[in-house]
């Protein structure tokens, strides 16, 4: 009998743990998979302002950062089958980001190619577009960024690609290095110079601060 | 998160480096937070969203290494096709006299018979031959052009010739070429025995010592000709050591007989006019 009390007793206590404990990001996924919608929001609740601003520091603009967030979760939402355990959620979720903050990086090239073709056009091709003015709030525009804050963004920005991403994750998400190197596909040895390469880039623009 | 619990043992590297003040001024960035209507947005974007254009298809990553593939496989089957075809082609040519062109000379004329040991030799009369006759070479003393006639797997292209065929306008030379055998149905050409080759030449001999022993010569042959005689014991023909199985090429120019003449071993050509 005293056995079979214990036995109830350290049943409800595991029970009472799991309750309080927060379920692993890969049991929120398991449970996504199988039409549980609230896991999913668990999900982005998690992960939706650290890759806002992941994003936000890669591209300096917090319009684009939310919008390249949010196409982050769809495309987490529909490619779940695809999704293996092996690597951790937050590697997965990075990585695509990554992928679609290059992405935008590429349209906006393009995007300026074709503007600067628009110099030849005449007059009478040009189309305006009709642009309603934008009454939400624009928490960017709340954030108090002093001149110190706005010059260490620009700085980070101006970064070439292979650098900027390294050092984001690392120094402005506080990922470990070998998450980085995950993240990247690259290796640790790899990762840790190009961090380590793209502080020195920065500490040429940044010397008034020092 | 896991990433906040990572991180921590990392960040005391090069303590007071400017490595470090630069890795603290980006960690002390302020963070921006996503927007409260945040969910509200995603919630509406994955319910209008097609979920096909975000599967990628499962046929991409085979497409990507088939098709390439494919078309080595495509350009491979083409060389060898073509290359095969080149080699192939071995057709059988007859050149023949303009009618109206008489011969000043009899013309030489080899034919070819199909099969081995046959015994017509000096005064014998011309057999019939089942197949037609592979080449006929007229002396031709003009210089008018000549007709030529390709045969190629059944059809017939007649051209004329530009230039007169060197056997037949040297008349100091009375090497002939033997026509290659029929085209047999695989497209190669056959090989020519002793037998048949003997013939050609128009010697009648029999292997004994390891020699053709010569009994009987054809007159006006090609062994005539060169000089070859009853009693001879032939040696080589075109430098080709003679046993009793050698076989030729199908393309046979006679212009050197080796034999053995009284003990010693004479070198016969063509002899000049």
């Amino acid at each position: 009998m005293a056995l079979d009390k214990l036995g109830a007793q350290t049943r409800e206590a595991h029970n009472a743990a799991v309750a309080e404990t927060p379920q692993s990001d890969h049991a929120l996924i398991e449970a996504t998979k199988n039409g549980d919608e609230a896991a999913f929001a668990q999900i982005v609740g998690r992960y939706k302002s650290p890759i806002t601003n992941y994003l936000y520091r890669f591209l300096n603009d917090y319009e684009e950062a939310v919008d390249l967030s949010q196409e982050t979760f769809v495309r987490v939402y529909f490619a779940l089958d695809r999704y293996h355990t092996e690597y951790a959620f937050s590697t997965y979720i990075y990585r695509i980001a990554t992928n679609l903050a290059i992405s935008e990086l590429r349209k906006r090239k393009r995007r300026t190619i074709l503007s600067l073709t628009g110099l030849f056009q005449s007059e009478d091709d040009e189309q305006t577009e009709f642009q309603p003015p934008d009454n939400r709030n624009r928490p960017d525009e709340d954030l108090v960024e002093d001149e110190r804050s706005r010059v260490i963004a620009k700085a980070i920005v101006a970064l070439p690609v292979k650098y900027r991403v390294p050092i984001i994750l690392r120094d402005v998400e506080g990922k470990s290095y070998d998450e980085v190197a995950k993240i990247l596909d690259l290796g640790l040895g790899t990762t840790k110079s190009r961090i380590s390469r793209a502080r020195g880039l920065l500490k040429e623009k940044l010397k008034h601060y020092l | 998160m896991t990433h906040e619990t990572n991180n921590i043992g990392d960040r005391a590297e090069h303590p007071g480096s400017d490595e470090q003040k630069i890795s603290a001024m980006l960690t002390g960035l302020k963070r921006v937070e996503a927007p409260k209507n945040f969910d509200l947005h995603l919630k509406a974007r994955i319910a209008n969203a097609r979920p096909s254009a975000y599967r990628r298809s499962s046929l991409l990553p085979i497409l990507k290494y088939a098709v390439p593939l494919g078309l080595f496989l495509v350009v491979g089957a083409m060389v060898l096709a073509v290359s095969s075809y080149n080699s192939w082609e071995a057709p059988t040519v007859i050149v023949q006299a303009p009618e109206a062109v008489p011969a000043p000379q009899p013309s030489v004329a080899v034919k070819m018979p199909d099969v081995p040991a046959p015994s017509s030799v000096a005064g014998a009369e011309p057999r019939e031959e089942p197949r037609e006759p592979a080449v006929e070479i007229p002396r031709l003393a003009s210089a008018e052009p000549k007709r030529v006639t390709t045969r190629r797997e059944g059809r017939s292209v007649d051209f004329t010739s530009a230039t007169e065929d060197p056997i037949s306008s040297n008349s100091a030379l009375k090497a002939v070429k033997v026509a290659p055998t029929p085209i047999t149905p695989r497209g190669m050409l056959k090989p020519m025995t002793i037998d048949a080759a003997l013939d050609v030449i128009g010697v009648e001999a029999d292997f004994a010592g390891g020699l053709w022993n010569v009994k009987a010569v054809k007159s006006n042959g090609i062994a005539d000709q060169i000089g070859v005689k009853p009693g001879d014991k032939l040696k080589a023909i075109e430098g080709r050591q003679l046993d009793e199985k050698t076989e030729f090429e199908s393309a046979l120019n006679v212009s050197t007989i080796q034999v053995v003449r009284d003990g010693k071993t004479l070198d016969l050509s063509v002899r000049k006019q």
